[in-house]
């Protein structure tokens, strides 16, 4: 593996198992009523956040916890970083501190690029999400998730059918996955309106449709991305009503996928909006098992990039 | 009617030579020279001195229904179309209301069907009401029964260009089209 995850493209089909194999095997671990791991103790790791994400914050939080790595929160509101002070000014405080990881969630997109590339830190930039660019840990949880419904916890996703539905364009998420599920040999289908899908989506390794209705048939796993109600006011769709009609997944929708097939969602929800709730709450919907699986991929990520064990040579490629 | 068999007479079919035109079934089964074709059980008229076009469309009408009905109806102006060689019409949505819903356009393309006349293809607005702020339900239009793929705003104009851009986009997913009014608003 290499020394930051910024891209859901840094790991190679090897590095992505290694990841979900140690995820699955620390989950075993924390399952066995062994809160607690000695791995990381005397580490440092600094969570980052120059944007609002409890949900992410608290999975870091927890996944460095777990490890008995030390933690420091850093959030952007209240702090210097509201006043006007720099990423590298920052940094450099982080640095001083003896940060052995920092893990970035940023609104611009590069920001985690920047802090690991610029020289300020040597720990190891995890990306926890950067404007509309990635959010690789996501990703990782997601195939942990659908390794575990889809192909008996082992193994990669080769032939698995997904179907990923909503606002591509403003989704991280979306970015991420369709590179690590690529990765892993499943086929990706996106799914969303054509405003909602980015200039130059033709070049990403998966297919594109605005035909949802097409696409649960044969689907192993349908993945809703969350659409927020604002983006109509910039008349990216006329409607929520609109919106769900064509885009959402409701009761009808899902019966026409396969009896095995999962549905997914990185959350928050809007119920109602992209997901019925009926649907969202249906024995099928692995919604928050994805909660939970985000900090077992979390602790095998940091354990990977800081615990020691087959790390690599520690280079950057 | 389709089962009928129609023989028109010395038509100049698209302005050239006369010939006769030998319709079976609603479709065109024989052209033949001017005098030649069969008769046999088939309705004959005589078309000497006209021209034979195919079925005109016009992308551009005003069918005033619902709102304005003093002013001329959708069997009104399918009549018209019918008799002027016009075989389908598409109805601009400026109607009151504005055809900016699922609802309104199937009213229109209903009456146009009960007319029986001509394909009376209603125009979907391509902004609410024709206010050039919010997208209509383009989707919805779409889907409806009357299976709307031509959008405008027609002399409203859509001006604001991220509104057009979205518009553009937005309809690629049903094969639509925006037909715009090339006029810019602040400048006339
Ligand atoms: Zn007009």
């Amino acid at each position: 593996m290499k020394r930051h995850l910024l891209s859901a493209a840094d790991l190679d089909r090897d590095d992505a198992l290694l990841v979900l194999d140690t995820a699955a095997e620390l989950a075993q671990l924390t399952d066995r009523a062994v809160k607690k791991l000695p791995t990381l103790r005397g580490r440092t790791v600094v969570n980052l956040f120059f944007e609002d994400s409890t949900r992410t914050r608290i999975s870091f939080e927890a996944a460095a916890k777990r490890l008995s790595a030390d933690v420091i929160n850093f959030s952007a509101k209240g702090s210097s970083v509201s006043k006007g002070e720099s990423l590298k000014d920052t940094a450099l405080t982080l640095e001083a501190m003896g940060a052995d990881a920092v893990v970035i969630r940023h609104h611009a997109s590069g920001a985690p690029h920047r802090l690991a590339h610029s020289g300020w830190i040597q720990g190891s930039v995890v990306n926890a999400g950067d404007g509309t660019h990635e959010h690789p840990t996501q990703s990782l949880l997601d195939a942990f998730t659908m390794r575990r419904h889809l192909a008996g916890g082992k193994g990669d996703l080769e032939g698995r059918k997904i179907t990923i539905v909503g606002d591509v364009l403003h989704s991280r998420v979306a970015r991420s996955n369709v590179l690590l599920l690529a990765t892993l040999g499943a086929e990706v289908t996106l799914v969303a309106p054509p405003t909602l899908l980015p200039v130059g989506v033709e070049t990403w390794p998966c297919a594109t449709s605005y035909d949802f209705d097409a696409h649960l048939k044969d689907a192993d796993a349908v993945m809703m991305l969350r659409v927020q109600r604002e983006r109509m006011n910039a008349a990216f769709f006329p409607s929520a009503r609109e919106y769900s009609r064509r885009y959402g997944l409701d009761a009808r929708r899902m019966a026409q996928m396969p009896d095995h097939a999962i549905v997914m969602h990185p959350g928050p929800m809007n119920r109602g909006m992209e997901i019925a709730a009926e649907v969202a709450d249906a024995p099928r919907s692995v919604i928050v098992e994805q909660v939970a699986n985000g900090v077992s991929v979390r602790m095998a990520v940091l354990y990977l990039l800081l615990g020691g064990a087959t790390l690599g040579d520690g280079t950057e490629a | 009617m389709s089962s009928t068999t129609y023989v028109i007479r010395h038509a100049q079919v698209l302005g050239g030579e006369p010939a006769d035109l030998v319709l079976r079934d609603g479709v065109i089964a024989e052209v033949t020279a001017g005098g030649a074709a069969s008769a046999d059980g088939a309705t004959e008229i005589d078309a000497t001195g006209l021209v034979a076009l195919p079925g005109l469309v016009d992308l551009h009408t005003h069918l005033r229904e619902p709102g304005r009905e003093d002013a001329e109806t959708v069997e009104s102006g399918s009549r018209a179309a019918a008799a002027g060689g016009f075989t389908a019409v598409f109805a601009m949505a400026n109607t009151d209301p504005v055809a900016d819903t699922a609802g309104t356009v199937e009213q229109v393309w209903r009456l146009g069907h009960e007319a029986g006349l001509v394909d009376v293809q209603p125009v979907g607005a391509v902004t609410l009401g024709l206010g050039g702020q919010q997208l209509a339900e383009l989707g919805a239009m779409a889907t409806s029964a009357a299976q709307v793929r031509v959008f405008s705003d027609d002399g409203k104009c859509v001006h604001d260009a991220v509104i057009m851009r979205r518009a553009l986009e937005y309809v690629k997913a049903f094969d639509g089209v925006v037909a715009q009014h090339a006029q810019e608003p602040r400048l006339t």
